[in-house]
């Protein structure tokens, strides 16, 4: 390692603030960018298989015999 | 070879051939991110002028490469269905769109940041920032148009139309630093020339460049096999899946 201790890593000489931000901002958009479509993938099957299904006829309310 | 390009361009073959591919693509940018941030972060020499703070290049430089790489592909696909009415070219148009903004908007920021301890400014209007700033408006316009069309062609006629005319922002982009020489430094980078970085410096930079490639490739993969099973929901392919 370049650095001598960890706390010399995440201070790099004053620069730290700069430099770990952008790593995180980065960290952050990537993982959005590679969650949302999987969620939005769960919840568009789910819907398709809803739809698939025949309505049901609700059994509570049954014609007048 | 046309029989390829047939293939492509279906959606069917595409979604079952991208579902093959999609773990190992994981895997190999996972790696290549991570080692190549680890390597960035700890293990590459500083920057005798602007110290610690070059290691944001690790993120920006490739950003910004991958920020343009893909307006070429949002580009290219938007004439294919303009002019063959590729299935998947439409599909590549809208997908492509949020992920290049998202490329373009970290090159700005990483920039930004970078720019505070290096020139003691965020922002400045510089050629390059300045053009690459219209770029995110491009991909955001694009975005937007496509949304604001209830019809799929429609929406995708406009944006392929306005992805073709924003071309002419690519060129300015790479010619800025030499057309104007303001505050961004010229490209470290080029194809016909020996880089003039120190190896230990410019390993993780080419392994972080083909890391955030390989995760655009993977971006598109999952946002377009979504767009796919929206759009071909009805059809018999996708009913037999779901019910498999």
């Amino acid at each position: 390692m370049r650095f001598d201790s960890f706390d010399a890593l995440v201070y790099m000489d004053g620069h730290g603030i700069y430099v770990w931000t952008t790593y995180l901002v980065a960290l952050i958009i990537f993982l959005m960018l590679a969650i949302y479509p999987m969620l939005q993938k769960r919840s568009l099957l789910k819907k398709i298989k809803r739809q698939n299904r025949p309505a049901k006829v609700n059994s509570r309310f049954r014609e007048p015999t | 070879m046309w029989q390829f390009f047939h293939k492509l361009g279906s959606p069917k073959w595409f979604y079952s051939i991208s579902g093959k591919v999609l773990p190992y693509l994981a895997f190999v940018t996972i790696t290549l991110l991570v080692v190549g941030a680890i390597w960035g972060l700890a293990f590459a020499p500083m920057d005798y002028k602007q110290g610690n703070s070059f290691r944001i290049i690790y993120i920006h430089v490739p950003t910004a490469f991958v920020a343009l790489a893909g307006y070429y592909l949002m580009a290219t696909a938007g004439a294919i269905s303009l002019i063959w009415r590729m299935k998947m070219a439409g599909i590549m148009l809208k997908v492509t769109a949020p992920i290049g903004a998202a490329m373009t908007f970290l090159a700005l920021f990483t920039g930004a940041v970078w720019g505070k301890p290096t020139w003691g400014t965020y922002w400045v209007w510089d050629a390059r920032i300045t053009s690459m700033l219209i770029l995110l408006f491009l991909y955001l316009g694009i975005y937007a148009l496509m949304q604001a069309f209830t019809r799929e062609d429609l929406a995708e006629k406009s944006a392929a139309i306005l992805a073709l005319v924003g071309t002419v922002n690519i060129p300015i982009i790479y010619k800025s630093v030499d057309w104007w020489y303001t505050l961004h430094q010229p490209a470290t980078l080029k194809l016909t020339e020996k880089p003039s970085m120190h190896p230990d410096m410019l390993w993780p930079l080419l392994i972080m460049i083909a890391g955030v490639y390989a995760f655009f490739a993977l971006a598109i993969i999952l946002h377009a096999r979504v767009e796919i099973l929206r759009r071909e929901k009805k059809t018999g392919w996708v009913q037999s899946l779901l019910k498999s």
